[in-house]
């Protein structure tokens, strides 16, 4: 128990280190600078938003039933929506809905 | 830009992070309690959801730790699952440029993928309204994350017994679906703004 607690305390302030100082990493490099940001920063944050996107999508696939038909009809209608009504919520909440009736019919 | 609009404005947009986080961490919660071989799991599920904020660890880590992998390891295997961080900040440098320390670093630590997603494609151009917004935005989100790992742990700790926790998540089965749809939708748009100029 007492092994148990102290183990655990380590991941999590292992976790909490990692993560944070991944996520500072930027601010670390150009957060102390004075003065406008050099344009390529600006550029690159600008580019990199889409890719990470793009990126998140694909890598959010591997995370629901991609060897079934299931995302893909799910993932057709929200976008469709989307490009139709131009709400979010509506989408994002049809969507999902039909990925787990989907899911539930086995498709 | 009133107060009330921009909080209105980060409640709807974190309505479909609400589904997924809760469905997700409550998944995370489950499987720490269940899988993760420690003792008073809720309290670890409440601290690491709420300084990890990271679903990616959170479920993936759980094997590992049970194994009780080293502290060197746990750290290099979540430097390689989540080096994505480090590009996100690249879009708020401008941003928050003339933010406090303490609050710069709590929306540092709050560069989800949902998080950092929306806030990028937030329509709001003042950077003060831009900012309450993110830190809004920020507050519910964590709180969705950790309420639903917490959750989870504390079904399988205390109710194990009474309520059979396989059930509780074969209801909620396929919402984390919403995360995906989010940054479906996300793109949609930005490819649209992209086709708008003409660049």
């Amino acid at each position: 128990m007492e092994a148990d607690t102290t183990y655990m305390a380590g991941i999590v302030a292992t976790g909490f280190a990692v993560n944070f100082a991944l996520r500072a990493l930027p601010f670390l490099f150009f957060g102390a600078r004075r003065g406008p940001l050099p344009p390529w920063v600006e550029k690159f944050g600008a580019f990199v938003s889409p890719m990470i996107i793009g990126g998140l999508i694909v890598y959010s696939f591997a995370g629901v039933q991609w060897r079934t038909a299931s995302p893909y009809i799910a993932a057709t209608l929200t976008v469709g929506l989307q490009i139709w009504q131009r709400n979010p919520l509506l989408s994002i909440i049809a969507g999902t809905l039909a990925y787990m009736a989907a899911i539930r019919l086995n498709w | 830009m009133h107060g009330f609009r921009i909080f209105r404005m980060a409640l709807r947009d974190s309505l479909p992070v609400l589904m997924g986080y809760t469905a997700m961490g409550f998944v995370a919660g489950v499987l720490l309690a269940a899988k993760g071989n420690v003792t008073l799991a809720p309290l670890w599920g409440f601290l690491s959801s709420a300084l990890w904020v990271t679903g990616t660890m959170s479920i993936a880590g759980v094997p590992y730790i049970a194994e009780r992998i080293s502290a060197g390891a746990f750290a290099l295997m979540t430097l390689a699952v989540n080096f994505r961080y480090a590009f996100y900040g690249f879009s708020m440098l401008g941003r928050w440029k003339n933010v406090s320390f303490l609050h710069k670093c709590y929306l540092i630590l709050m560069l989800t993928d949902e998080n950092y997603a929306l806030e990028v494609a937030s329509p709001i151009k003042d950077q003060k309204a831009h900012l309450k917004y993110c830190t809004v935005l920020s507050l519910l989100n964590h709180s969705y994350w950790i309420a639903g790992v917490t959750a989870g742990a504390i079904t399988v700790s205390l109710l194990g017994m009474m309520v059979d926790p396989d059930a509780i998540r074969s209801w909620t089965n396929g919402m984390e679906f919403a995360m995906l749809a989010l940054f479906l939708v996300i793109f949609t748009d930005q490819i649209r703004e992209v086709f708008r100029h003409g660049s």
